[in-house]
């Protein structure tokens, strides 16, 4: 350190030369602070022994050493992390959807939305987290909008359908048939994909991380009173959500659920430091509204949970996603290690027609064209590029093929959570956490259905299949996660520039 | 003391220190140097890293206190994981500080037939 002429400014000349070390600009002020209130101390102690203010000073500084040895140390603590092994493994899977769309004959721009998710998988990366934590007002307020939508669709589209009435989905799927006139034609197309697509099928997974957006800043306020009413707000959140899952069409919608339930107690657990006994509430509360469930939703869960355990029973027509659960297996069956799966034309008709199956006791009329099928592509399910892409890549490529493609899958998911667990800060990891059981529930249900057991909805599979709000919701997510671990030495919870910790200043 | 020595000590000792009661770096300096009469005289540039990097692993957490002076300090708190590895260090350095004085404790001798006539008792019992 040079010559200072006074001890303010040997202080300043200190503090300036540490933050120098500091790569991360913003973070440069917040990291000193502990060492600036270290060297006051210090200085106090010598000016209570007689010395003068001057010299006590001086002697502090002197004796915390040198600036850069203890700024670059310091930097070590407070620099971005970067997470590149998830990261490419998202981008690998993301080239792989590009590059099979591409096999399959579809051009490159075809694949635009692709390209537009991976802009916000790297938006959000850079700054989704910080946002998160700067905006966190604003997220809860959106939050709590986004699950009165959410809810009230779920809720209103049960009643429709209960009565009898098409539900929103349908409504809004006939409007835009029916729409002539450009404007009308657009405005009912956004609408539909506003509220049909983005609320109704990826909104859930939307809610699963940002749950706790919702209730965390309340669990994590001190005293008791807010903690309440933190429960309180988790605990109208879980019966809206209970509602309309009750009210929804599918087990897709349970398993949402059950993973904003877990999420949401999981951030009240972690942030209130509650007891077991005080969990418990929650616990029972939720059993509750999930009994409220079945009493409501019986019917419908059962269908769906029999779709998924028993396709066959389902499987009335070659028109039902039962049939396609048997087709799948059928054909799954018969692949090969290495290579296609071998069927003569015979074989492709029979397929195509459903006549192995139904053994010409079917009381449908087959249309021409499906008589006229004569490759694999044409006897697997409707969007089958979608839907079946583990199952077409075993049918098409062999069983080799398929593992090495479940076992990417199942790479990704161990590297969700491993991420998720490296970050220390609480807010972060929650968010991370809710994110990653968002991605890997669509991944499971993907895979599931994909050997013949259908979940409710086909979710699509996170960064290969694509639609655009799925890509975009799944980018976010995995944005999520990478930007809380990112940012995880550098901003705590309460806002971009207090110190790492949660916890609220304390009076001493 | 040698500073191999000290450095692997001193989380150890950071984490004793916090087992008793939550602290804040300038306090830690000065507990320490009292309790060891002024042998262990941590350095800033030593300690910071250290409590980060145990914060990191989930060994000491931190929260800020204001105090009446008005100003903001962070203290440090031991987690139930420092505990454990507070338990796992200290019965490190208990294997490590015997092995050593035993060690220092034994005799040191010039030549083998020292030891052999310290062992045998006598230049008899050896040749025998």
């Amino acid at each position: 350190m040079g010559f200072c002429v006074n001890e303010e400014d040997c202080v300043k000349e200190f503090m300036s030369a540490v933050q120098e070390q500091i790569s991360y600009k913003p973070i440069r002020k917040t990291a000193c602070k502990e060492l600036e209130n270290h060297l006051e101390d210090k200085a106090e102690e010598y000016i209570k022994s007689g010395m003068s203010n001057e010299l006590a000073v001086l002697q502090a500084v002197k004796e915390m050493g040198d600036p850069v040895t203890v700024g670059v140390k310091l930097n070590e603590s407070y620099s971005l992390q970067k997470e590149y092994k998830l990261l490419g493994l998202i981008l690998l899977s993301v080239f792989g959807g590009i590059l099979s769309n591409f096999v399959y004959g579809y051009d490159v721009f075809y694949s635009s939305y692709f390209y537009l998710g991976v802009a916000v998988l790297l938006v959000v990366t850079v700054y989704g987290y910080r946002f998160c934590v700067i905006h966190r007002k604003l997220l809860t307020a959106v939050a709590i909008l986004y699950g009165f939508v959410w809810s009230g669709y779920g809720i209103i589209s049960g009643i429709l359908r209960m009565k009898g009435l098409p539900g929103i989905s349908e409504i809004l799927w006939r409007w835009n048939a029916d729409s002539e006139g450009i404007f009308s034609e657009l405005f009912s197309e956004l609408m539909l994909r506003l509220f049909s697509m983005t609320v109704q099928f990826n909104g859930m997974f939307f809610m699963i991380p940002f749950c706790v957006i919702l209730i965390f800043p309340r669990a994590d306020a001190g005293d008791k009173k807010k903690q309440t009413a933190g429960l309180i707000l988790s605990g109208v959140f879980v019966f809206a959500v209970t509602v309309s899952t009750a009210l929804g069409p599918t087990a897709h919608y349970l398993l949402s659920a059950v993973s904003i339930v877990i999420v949401s107690y999981l951030a009240l657990s972690i942030a209130a430091a509650w007891k077991k006994k005080n969990i418990l509430i929650p616990i029972l509360f939720s059993l509750a509204c999930f009994l409220f469930l079945f009493t409501y939703n019986g019917a419908g869960l059962h269908k769906s949970i029999e779709l998924f355990a028993t396709p066959e029973k389902q499987a009335v027509s070659i028109w039902e996603d039962g049939y396609n659960g048997v087709l799948i297996k059928e054909l799954l069956g018969r692949s090969r290690p290495v290579g296609s799966v071998s069927l003569t034309e015979e074989e492709i008709r029979n397929y195509a027609t459903g006549d192995w199956y139904f053994t010409g006791e079917k009381d449908f009329k087959m249309p021409s064209y499906i008589e006229e099928k004569t490759q694999i592509e044409d006897i697997l399910p409707q969007h089958y590029l979608n839907n079946y892409r583990i199952a077409y890549v075993i049918i098409r490529y062999g069983w080799v093929a398929g593992c090495l493609f479940l076992a990417g899958l199942a790479g990704l998911i161990a590297l969700l959570f491993y991420t998720t667990f490296q970050i220390k800060n609480r807010l972060g990891f929650l968010l991370a956490f809710g994110s990653s059981m968002a991605l890997s529930m669509q991944i499971l249900i993907y895979i599931l259905g994909n050997f013949g057991h259908q979940l409710g909805n086909f979710p699509n599979l996170p960064f290969i299949s694509e639609g655009i709000v799925s890509i975009i919701v799944n980018m976010t997510l995995a944005g999520i996660i990478l930007s809380a671990y990112r940012y995880d030495r550098v901003i705590g919870e309460q806002s971009a520039t207090t110190w790492k910790t949660g916890r609220k200043a304390q009076k001493v | 003391m040698d500073k191999k020595m000290m450095a692997m000590g001193t989380s150890m000792l950071i984490l004793k220190l916090l087992e008793t009661k939550d602290m804040y770096g300038y306090q830690m300096i000065k507990e320490l140097e009292e309790r060891s009469e002024n042998i262990f005289s941590l350095k800033e540039g030593t300690l910071y890293p250290i409590l980060h990097n145990l914060e990191k692993n989930g060994d000491i957490e931190s929260f800020e206190k204001t105090s009446e002076t008005g100003r903001i300090r962070k203290y440090y708190h031991i987690t139930k994981s420092g505990s454990r590895a507070l338990a796992q260090k200290q019965e490190e350095w208990g294997t490590f500080r015997s092995a050593v004085e035993k060690v220092l404790k034994a005799p040191v001798y010039e030549s083998v037939f020292d030891a052999l006539i310290e062992k045998g008792g006598s230049m008899y019992g050896i040749l025998r």
